[in-house]
């Protein structure tokens, strides 16, 4: 059940190569946040019981329901365009995509672990590099937001691969770290509107030497 | 104890928000400062803490968590300072105490964290209260820096959290008690797996690059400098560096026992000599003082990555090069925003006869490149001796011998815009000076260079011990 799940997340991750909407995009990302959901409560059940409901409605709450309204939220208020806008086709970044996971598999296979969870693993340095990849290829700021939440979405599947072994007080503490984190991205990307229109990350090139 | 003070800060970061009364925020900043140095003093001599699980007190964070108090001292009177001569409106002087108190809370957090997940939580927390500190002058230019700073820092710390967990799952076979740090040291020992630890390791150091400004994420640690108010950028440039190098040194500390120590050292001296390059090709297009002084920073930073991959006498010299130069570069940026209220400029060319304008600030910037740049009786000049001794013995040689060309190299920079701060006729009639720059502002920054001097002259045997106690649990 739990691989199932997984696989879906990995699917997840191709579309999100080829969408061409911003909405597309967020909604992929309510999608990955329940999917973690599933994954943490078939994982998940051997652990403490207060922990499990604290990372259970965190993962709920933040990451399928807070986190995509807020970006919602962000874009209709500042006008954002809703093309995605890459630098690299569509066609191409499923390529490099692709590549990316392959390479998370060799470098799975080549930490000489043994593992009894290859694919959590597998699957959770593709998304952190899928994020990585739609970060520097797309030139709209609210895109580096949605690449980093997927990154992180892979580092919250990698540690629920460990079985996730934090004591509750630093889980919650991470957790709360990340929301706020995507919260302040939301504030001061409706600052940038001072600087640029576009928002753009080329309009972000002053500071330099 | 160290709950209560968790809450107090909190209580008094959340009073400043709802109450924007002047009189209030000149009662509530000096309060804090009293708290945090009565904290600091109950840890100092009572050296145990509550929540052991997740908090120790060693002699590293004793070290950092004193200076920390020191800064916080005078932090704050800047600060109050700087908020009084820009006429802010009381929401955004709330916005920046209150950010200010729950910052200085956070890197009390690492210095004291012995939990590795409680360490990047508290890491990441310094980055979130920074965002309105950068931000104050709300400028073009601050929003960028603010945007780069946060976003790019939230991902470093993101890889340095990857790094952790692979730490967890590489040492699932062997179920030690507590996740700590002092737990873990002799776990490591037994791991075979190098190329877990390798990845986790270089993962971990490319995430705290960004807090303690060596090589690979250090741009967005310099543009932070650049565009923060002065006593933010003290902070920048001295305590929080000092936070990265801590959460490094730990993680060196606990792996220096297993298979990757020689590996690491190699990372770190390759990190370290990469960032004094780096400095060195920047300095020579600055034209933005504060970006001047920032690669001196960042030119510092590498030197004490180079001295941890030294080993030996330099772990020692990492230290207590990192004690100096967090009194030093304090005064320096201090200094700097009384520099800036009298030119309204930020460019090195529009600035000269400094020494005619505030006899006291230019000797203050005197001493500060005399500490700075090694020459005796700076303490740098001991601390640098010890760093390269231990590179030659070390079998580094040809490292160390790039390092000390650049090292003049980067002094001669300095030095030619410190002494054109200071004694050149100003050039430019057009800027008009600001108002005039009160003498005794500068007394404190003058009396912490002269405490540095007496430090590095005649070194308190209680520092020494301390400093030694530091890096005791190190493999001979």
């Amino acid at each position: 059940m739990a691989t199932l799940l997984i696989i879906i997340f990995i699917i997840t991750l191709f579309y999100a190569a080829i969408s061409g909407r911003m909405f597309t995009l967020i909604n992929l990302l309510m999608i990955q946040g329940f999917l973690l959901f599933g994954v943490a409560l078939i994982e998940l059940r051997e652990m403490n019981v207060v922990n499990l409901i604290v990372i259970l409605v965190e993962t709920l709450v933040f990451k399928a329901i807070l986190v995509p309204y807020f970006l919602k939220r962000t874009i209709r208020q500042n006008n954002i365009k809703r093309e995605v806008e890459p630098y690299i086709s569509g066609f191409n970044s499923l390529i490099i995509v692709s590549v990316l996971i392959i390479l998370s598999f060799i470098l799975t296979f080549s930490l000489q672990q043994n593992f009894h969870k290859v694919i959590y693993f597998t699957v959770a340095f593709s998304a952190i590099l899928t994020g990585l990849f739609l970060m520097v290829s797309r030139k709209k700021i609210i895109t580096h937001i949605i690449g980093y939440i997927i990154l992180e979405n892979g580092i919250v599947l990698l540690s629920f691969s460990v079985g996730n072994e934090m004591p509750m007080i630093v889980n919650a503490g991470i957790l709360l770290d990340i929301l706020v984190s995507v919260l302040l991205f939301g504030f001061f990307l409706s600052k940038i509107r001072y600087i640029s229109k576009e928002f753009e990350i080329s309009s972000l090139s002053k500071l330099k030497d | 104890m160290i709950l209560v003070y968790f809450i107090t800060i909190m209580v008094i970061a959340a009073l400043l928000m709802l109450i924007r009364k002047r009189t209030f925020q000149f009662v509530a900043m000096p309060a804090f400062a009293i708290i945090q140095v009565l904290f600091t003093c109950d840890i100092f001599v009572r050296r145990q803490i509550s929540f052991s699980d997740y908090f120790r007190v060693d002699a590293l964070g004793l070290i950092f968590l004193t200076l920390l108090a020191i800064l916080t001292v005078t932090t704050i009177i800047q600060s109050l300072v700087y908020l009084e001569k820009r006429k802010d409106t009381p929401e955004h002087r709330a916005h920046y105490l209150a950010s200010m108190i729950i910052f200085i809370g956070s890197m009390t957090g690492v210095f004291m964290s012995d939990h590795l997940g409680v360490l990047w939580v508290f890491a990441e927390a310094t980055t979130l209260s920074i965002a309105l500190l950068i931000y104050h002058e709300r400028t073009p230019e601050a929003i960028e820096a603010t945007w780069k700073y946060i976003f790019i820092s939230s991902i470093g710390l993101s890889f340095s959290f990857i790094g952790i967990l692979l730490l967890d799952i590489s040492i699932s076979g062997f179920h030690s008690a507590m996740f700590t740090f002092s737990d873990l040291q002799h776990v490591f020992i037994s791991i075979q797996n190098k190329m877990m630890l390798q990845l986790a390791f270089i993962l971990i150091v490319i995430g705290f690059s960004v807090k303690m400004g060596v090589f690979p994420l250090h741009t967005v640690c310099i543009d932070a400098h650049s565009v923060a108010p002065s006593p933010v950028s003290a902070m920048v440039s001295t305590s929080l560096m000092n936070v990265g190098f801590v959460a490094i040194f730990r993680f060196y500390i606990m792996l220096s026992h297993s298979a990757v120590a020689a590996w690491m050292n190699h990372v770190l001296m390759i990190i370290g000599f990469l960032s004094i390059l780096f400095a060195a090709i920047y300095l020579v297009k600055v034209k933005n003082f504060k970006r001047l002084i920032a690669y001196s920073s960042i030119e510092n930073m590498g030197l004490v990555a180079l001295a941890i991959a030294a080993g030996g006498i330099a772990w020692f010299a990492a230290v207590f090069h990192l004690i100096l130069h967090t009194l030093v570069k304090s005064g320096v940026f201090y200094q700097m925003g009384q520099i800036i209220r009298y030119y309204k400029t930020k460019q090195v060319y529009l600035i000269g006869g400094y020494f005619r304008v505030n006899p006291v600030g230019g000797l203050v910037m005197i001493f500060a490149f005399i500490i700075l740049s090694g020459i005796p009786p700076s303490g740098m000049f001991f601390t640098e001796f010890m760093i390269f001794s231990s590179m030659f013995s070390g079998g580094y040689t040809v490292v160390a011998v790039l390092v000390m060309l650049l090292l003049c190299f980067i002094i001669y920079t300095l030095g030619k815009y410190f002494f054109k701060t200071l004694f050149s006729k100003s050039e430019q009639e057009s800027v008009t000076p600001g108002e005039k720059i009160s003498k005794w502002e500068s007394v404190p920054q003058l009396i912490m260079l002269l405490l540095t001097i007496g430090i590095s002259i005649y070194p308190p045997p209680f520092l020494l011990e301390l400093v030694r106690q530091a890096v005791e649990t190190l493999p001979k």
